[in-house]
């Protein structure tokens, strides 16, 4: 049953009471702060519970996610969808429908795809989902003829570069047309870009960062930029069983330490980003559940295969042998990691290879013996380029002081060198390092945004990241199949088979793949499991009795 | 007087414009390229090239500055290059929410502060003085996060009377002025603490000065007892430089309290210029930086105005 308006829980114990009409200076700058007010009246049967409240780290920059840049974010899963998606229910990267009714038809040898649209999907201003929409949402943003061309700063061209047209078929069939063959093109589709508005909203000119044209279970009750956000569930969204919970808020709350204590202290349901240490001492509080996100993270370190002493297959492997990962992983991230014996992570599913490739694991003897071999008997000195830290990067300057102890012992001198994130990166990416620390999250759940991004002669810098050159004809025809098909039975072997080569060639000191953390009420009930992308995903299924 | 403050606001345009030349310059000599946080970390180098010709950050940094210069006069203050939005709006949604919180902490400030610096100045030597300063020294020296942390800790997640950060009940149909009070009270509380030791030792020293003075010691050679003393003579005029603390004070709480507003997630603008800082969001900072040096010229003429009003010795004009 729905709550009434009137009938929701004030939360807090009432001794806060006490203490209203505390300070009366708060009258003038809260009328000014204090912005829409009301709520939609609009309820829906099923909804189940109370309110929950999310704690997360960062603001949605805007509504819709296209009318903005930077990361992802927490809000998305809950307002948007696109055509397809990954699977929320059981929190994998599986791609399953998601505006359209099934997935697409691949036509004309992967140039073309064919979706169906649902027929009971609408947008949250109640307008319906067609293939016009969506086509004309696609040819909006690469048809620089189009007359509503100049909508939006489009910072989703990259994305679109192989996309040539959109057609609407008829009302719910919708074809769109590859420039070329892209074999990542499925998980680009449960993007925003392929989320579509009405084409009504369009014509009116809507402001999509503060106006909700989306068609996901919730939509947006009433956003305070900078503090919070509160949606409520969406009447007309096509899933009956998503969107349990009435109202769902999100409170922002940078500070970590901040977060966890409004979660011990009820105020919000539900926090992200936390570390090892934190979710250790949370396992303790018997009201908190903490919940561990295996994620497709790899954190390792490039070595430019042009540059001495790293040309050098030997000390490439020496440096790998050299180093003691499950003691990194324990010492200096707390155990938040798995080891990683290959590019990609566990959670690539058939992509993932850590069963099949070389293993380096720790044998400082064979790490000396190799760097002898390789006429570095003496060791060498060298310079480890890291960053001083960024959401994303675990702790690079910790890591890096543990990977020099490590080399240190066969001989190698290393120094360290942290720069400020974005002056690193450039620098990176320019190839200027020899040797350089750097987590990485592919954006999507192809195995293409790690392997064929960083192992690809074609992808060398300047303008790209292969940063540690390697350029082996083996690899580049292996990671060319992969990414040239769609076949299943293709597919998956070429990029095992890929790594395999890759592992042996030892162009990465291979590190490890980040366990992320966080914690919810444990009162929380239809959450099972966290989805490794981070982005909130099967909380829209949680409510709270 | 009125010939002193069109001076005031004439002399501030030099200083306006070294503060803007400040602003764009050490931003852009950071190193730091906002276009590589706005991307995802597998974005190709084309993807990257394309977004900053869009943005316009692919032009030279003096023909950037003088575009912005331009806009500026215009009274436009540009557009974030994250959300998208009109920097001033931006700017205008955070900064009443930092006026409230560093106008009550002033307040707190001076309510705990004043009498704790005359209680000192007027014991001096005792027990009550080395008390008085030894708790405004301690308020001074403490980390405003680690107090803010722990007062969250104690109030509430142990004993829950408050909440432990936000501005209001956010899930809550109507927001009340008291509920809002109840949310500004633990982050005013941690702000005021160092202010607050910082004016009453600054009472203390001002007062002992003027307790000093020949007037003072006539009204007590009238027989006026030492509360009159104090309160109608000496207070007064140990109230000149304290009047000038307050307004540098207020003018750095204005330019956004940004520790303070990160462990209690207040929605200000300090929380807005870091964040924008990191993303390298150079319009949002830029403008923050013109409108904090503003406020802060601002409050510091309203001191010098207030200690005309304070002292009849000092005329403008």
């Amino acid at each position: 049953m729905t709550k009434s308006r009137t009938e929701l829980p004030k939360r807090g114990p009432s001794r806060r009471d006490a203490l209203k009409g505390g300070v009366s200076l708060a009258a003038f700058s809260a009328a000014s702060s204090l912005v829409g007010l009301g709520y939609s009246t609009v309820a829906r049967a099923a909804t189940r519970g109370s309110p929950i409240v999310l704690g997360v780290s960062a603001e949605a920059n805007a509504i819709h996610q296209v009318a903005a840049a930077g990361a992802s974010n927490q809000m998305l899963p809950f307002v948007q969808r696109a055509l397809l998606m990954y699977d929320n229910v059981n929190a994998s990267y599986k791609i399953v429908p998601g505006l359209a009714a099934e997935m697409p038809e691949i036509l004309d040898d992967g140039l073309r795809f064919r979706f169906r649209i649902r027929d009971n999907a609408y947008y949250h201003d109640g307008t319906k989902v067609t293939a016009d929409a969506l086509a004309n949402w696609i040819m909006m943003q690469i048809d620089e003829n189009h007359p509503h061309y100049d909508f939006l700063n489009w910072t989703t061209k990259g994305r679109m570069r192989t996309v040539a047209k959109a057609v609407a078929v008829d009302e719910l069939t919708l074809d769109v047309y590859m420039s070329e063959f892209n074999a990542a093109m499925l998980d680009w589709f449960t993007e925003h870009q392929f989320e579509g508005v009405p084409i009504s909203a369009v014509e009116a000119g809507a402001d999509l960062a503060n106006e909700d044209y989306a068609a996901g279970p919730y939509k947006v009750a009433r956003r305070d930029k900078g503090n919070s956000t509160v949606l409520e569930r969406f009447d007309d969204f096509y899933l009956e069983e998503e969107g349990v919970a009435p109202r769902v808020g999100f409170r922002i709350i940078p500070e970590m330490n901040s977060r966890v204590a409004a979660l011990e202290a009820g105020e919000v349901d539900w926090i992200d980003s936390i570390t090892a240490e934190v979710a250790q001492s949370l396992k303790d509080n018997p009201n908190v559940t903490v919940k561990e996100r295996k994620t497709l993270y790899v954190w390792f370190v490039s070595m430019d295969m042009r540059k001495k002493p790293f040309d050098d297959l030997r000390v490439r492997q020496a440096m790998n042998y050299a180093v003691d990962k499950e003691a990194l992983i324990r010492d200096v991230l707390g155990g938040a990691a798995q080891r990683s014996y290959s590019p990609l992570s566990p959670q690539f599913g058939d992509y993932y290879a850590g069963d099949v490739v070389k293993k380096y694991d720790y044998d400082p003897d064979k790490a000396r013996a190799l760097l002898a071999e390789a006429g570095y008997a003496d060791g060498f000195k060298t310079t480890i380029y890291t960053n001083t830290g960024r959401a994303g990067q675990l702790k690079p300057l910790e890591m890096s002081q543990f990977l020099q102890a490590n080399w240190r012992d066969i001989g190698v001198d290393c120094e360290i060198e942290a720069l400020e994130w974005t002056a690193f990166e450039q620098r990176r990416t320019a190839g200027e390092f020899a040797i350089a620390t750097r987590g990485w999250t592919p954006s999507t759940g192809d195995p293409d945004g790690v392997l064929f991004q960083n192992f690809h002669s074609s992808m060398v810098p300047p303008t790209q990241r292969n940063v540690c050159f390697l350029q082996d004809p083996e690899v580049d025809r292996l990671l060319e199949l992969g990414s040239g098909t769609l076949d299943p039975a293709i597919r998956p072997q070429a990029f095992v088979d890929a790594q395999k080569r890759i592992v042996d060639l030892a162009p990465w000191v291979f590190i490890c793949h980040e366990i992320a953390y966080e914690a919810h009420n444990a009162a929380l009930e239809g959450y099972p499991a966290a989805h490794p992308s981070g982005w909130g995903n099967s909380l829209t299924y949680a409510w709270k009795p | 007087m009125t010939r002193f403050i069109i001076g005031r606001l004439i002399s501030t345009i030099p200083v306006l414009l070294g503060v803007s030349l400040f602003a764009f310059f050490v931003l852009r000599l950071a190193p730091g390229d906002p276009v590589m946080m706005m991307m995802p970390a597998d974005s190709t180098q084309a993807e990257i090239e394309e977004l900053r010709r869009e943005l316009g950050l692919d032009q030279p940094v003096l023909v950037q500055y003088f575009a912005w210069l331009r806009q500026i006069l215009a009274g436009n203050f540009g557009t974030s290059l994250f959300t998208s939005q009109p920097v001033l709006s931006e700017i205008m949604s955070r900064f009443p929410n930092t006026l409230l919180l560093a106008v009550t902490a002033i307040i707190l400030a001076i309510v705990l502060g004043m009498p704790l610096g005359i209680i000192a100045a007027t014991r001096r030597g005792t027990a009550v003085d080395s008390a008085s300063m030894v708790t405004s020294v301690i308020g001074w020296s403490m980390p405003n996060f680690w107090l803010g942390l722990i007062l969250i800790m104690v109030f509430g997640v142990w004993l829950r009377w408050l909440p432990t950060g936000g501005m209001y009940d956010m899930m809550a149909i109507d927001r009340t002025v008291g509920d809002v009070a109840r949310h500004l009270i633990l982050p005013a509380l941690t702000l005021a603490t160092a202010h607050m030791a910082y004016i009453a030792r600054f009472t203390r020293s001002s007062l002992l000065e003027v307790l000093g003075q020949d007037y003072v010691r006539t009204a007590r050679a009238k027989g006026l007892s030492e509360w009159l003393v104090v309160m109608r003579h000496a207070l007064r005029n140990s109230l000149i430089p304290i009047i000038s603390v307050l307004g540098v004070s207020l003018g750095h709480l204005l330019g956004g309290a940004v520790i303070v507003e990160a462990v209690f997630s207040w929605p200000g603008l300090g929380t807005l210029l870091v964040q924008s800082i990191s993303n390298r969001d150079f319009p949002i900072v830029q403008g923050g930086m013109l409108f904090a040096a503003i406020v802060f010229i601002f409050s510091n003429l309203v001191a010098d105005l207030l200690y005309a009003a304070v002292d009849p010795r000092i005329r403008y004009g």
